[in-house]
């Protein structure tokens, strides 16, 4: 069990974070410290070295000015100290014979021979011993004197072994703190900048069991994750609107076929019972089939009107001439017109574009014209009407017909609904629903204005571009 | 019926058609005894794909009955209710 949380554990992207983010962090400060010990080094030693040749230099100095005799003197009575100090000093008379020699406390047991060989004509004046312990080493430089003297000066590494240990030490203590901020600074920062994306797992697993209400929690860190989690929060809402508007739909579909469901089943149940002849059955089954050709129209507008009101219906949105638009439609009515001997004008300034779905514009203009000249008197007149006006595209359709009463005028765009003057009229009551729909999907809206008795105007209004 | 000429003629009498008058005498003419729906004659003879749930098919189909079948004993356009229309030879 223990086992299985831990890796799962390490599989997370937190932790995987943390570990890249600490070993990134301690690398570069081990880097940072071998580079800094490298040049303190070099630089301990560098000085290790000018403290070997200021110290030939004052010998020199000394020789020059008061003679050999007297720098010798002078160097047997430093003896003492320069062990102390960690010198190593020795001079030799031109046959190479040793007449001081000084050896720094830990050098004691190294093994000297090669300074004796030295001879006085040789261009290496660096030599250099292992000391008693391996990291002890001693730089030696060799000098000559004016009168074949030799002076050999050197230093042992013991005092910047010190230094250099001092500085891993420290550098060791600070590392076990820098190593352990270094964790839990990325650790803070792992499960910090990945909070939403947990969030978000919180979120889906909810909307998993059920809970369609379920939110994202934002942040307003305005981030990439932040916008992940407002788009995310969008989708939610997008496929709850549409979900509930799915349901609606279904639930008025159903509820609306069953009155021509049930017209249909009292024709076949009154033709099984009586005894009729073939004549009287192909007049049920042409009945039958009417019946059922209305329930399709009915149930392709109720689609197309719900599509449209729950924001689903697909626009093929593009430039539309409305003058050609209505100029199509009015002719489309034409014998309809002709028929009832009702004259339609259109008045639509030349060049008049809408952004539109051509298709769904035809309907609405039709449906509105359909309905004028349904509810227009014999003899009647239908104006239509285009203009941009207010920054809006307006497309009004005027009849003189028998018109709305206030009563039913706040009703008329309700699916099914239908007027008292309307229900001897052949239609479904969708005409209007669909118009307002597909005009609201158009981002537009529609306006009623009607006097019974003196007819109707609807105007539809859609945004400009 | 001439589709060049436009010219439409029954037992010899020349019958003048208006333009959407013809394309649907055309339509029920390629279709001969096949049924044709509405929403099919709203499609080949106004290009129109959805239904405006009217009847303007049935008025045309009326106005062109009166010109071709009227004066006629034996009907060619038949109405099958609740289907569509049918153009018949016999």
């Amino acid at each position: 069990m223990f086992l299985k949380n831990l890796s799962i554990f390490t599989r997370t992207i937190a932790f995987r974070l943390t570990l890249w983010y600490s070993s990134i962090f301690i690398l570069s400060s081990l880097a940072l410290f071998l580079l800094a010990y490298f040049l303190v080094s070099l630089t301990v030693r560098d000085q290790d070295q000018k403290m070997i040749q200021l110290k030939i230099n004052e010998y020199l100095l000394m020789e020059q000015a008061e003679g050999t005799d007297a720098l010798i003197k002078e160097i047997r009575q430093e003896h003492p100290s320069n062990r102390l100090a960690g010198f190593l000093v020795r001079v030799a008379d031109p046959q190479n014979n040793t007449l001081i020699f000084t050896v720094p406390r830990h050098f004691k047991k190294t093994d000297f021979k090669v300074l004796n060989n030295k001879d006085s004509g040789s261009t290496d004046n660096l030599l250099f011993f292992q000391g008693g312990k391996s990291e002890d080493v001693l730089q030696v430089t060799t000098e000559h004197l004016s009168n074949g003297y030799l002076l050999q000066v050197g230093k042992g590494s013991k005092e910047r072994e010190n230094l250099l240990e001092r500085f891993r030490e420290i550098f060791g203590l600070t590392m076990i703190p820098v190593v352990l901020i270094g964790l839990a600074a990325g650790a803070f920062l792992a499960f910090r900048s990945l909070r939403p994306i947990r969030d978000l797992i919180h979120t889906v697993r909810d909307i998993d069991t059920g809970n369609m209400d379920a939110r994202v929690p934002s942040n307003h860190t305005g981030d990439e994750l932040d916008e992940l989690v407002r788009l995310f929060n969008n989708m939610l809402e997008k496929i709850k609107t549409l979900i509930t508007g799915m349901e609606e739909a279904l639930d008025n579909v159903a509820h609306d076929l069953r009155t021509p469901v049930t017209r249909l089943r009292t024709v076949v149940e009154m033709t099984l019972q009586s005894e009729s002849d073939k004549e009287a059955l192909r007049e049920a089954l042409m009945d039958c089939a009417e019946e059922s050709e209305r329930i399709m129209t009915m149930l392709n507008t109720l689609l197309d009107i719900s599509e449209a009101e729950s924001g689903v219906m697909r626009l093929n949105i593009e430039e539309v001439d409305m003058a050609m638009l209505i100029k199509d439609v009015v002719e489309l009515y034409q014998y309809v017109a002709e028929e009832k001997q009702i004259s339609v004008s259109a008045t639509v300034p030349e060049g008049l574009k809408a952004h539109a779905d051509i298709s769904r514009m035809k309907q609405v203009v039709a449906n509105l014209l359909d309905n004028a000249i349904k509810y227009s008197k014999k003899g009647g007149s239908i104006d239509i009407n285009a203009a941009l006006k207010d920054n809006e595209l307006k497309i009004s359709v005027k009849d003189n017909g028998v018109g709305i009463a206030p009563g039913d005028l706040p009703r008329i765009f309700d699916r099914l609904y239908r007027g008292d003057k309307s229900r001897s009229r052949r239609g479904l009551g969708l005409g209007l629903s669909l118009v307002h729909a597909v005009v609201h999907a158009h981002k537009g809206h529609i306006e009623v204005q009607s006097h019974p008795g003196e007819g109707s105007c609807f105007t539809v209004c859609l945004p400009r571009a | 019926m001439d589709l060049v000429k436009h010219l439409v003629t029954r037992s010899g009498l020349e019958i003048d058609l208006q333009p959407r008058e013809f394309s649907l005498l055309e339509y029920l003419m390629r279709s001969t005894e096949r049924v044709v729906s509405k929403t099919m004659i709203l499609e080949h003879v106004w290009d129109y794909n959805f239904d405006p749930q009217t009847n303007i098919v049935d008025v045309l189909i009326c106005k062109l009955r009166n010109k071709i079948d009227r004066d006629f004993d034996k009907k060619l356009i038949h109405t099958i209710r609740g289907v569509g229309y049918v153009l018949k030879k016999s």
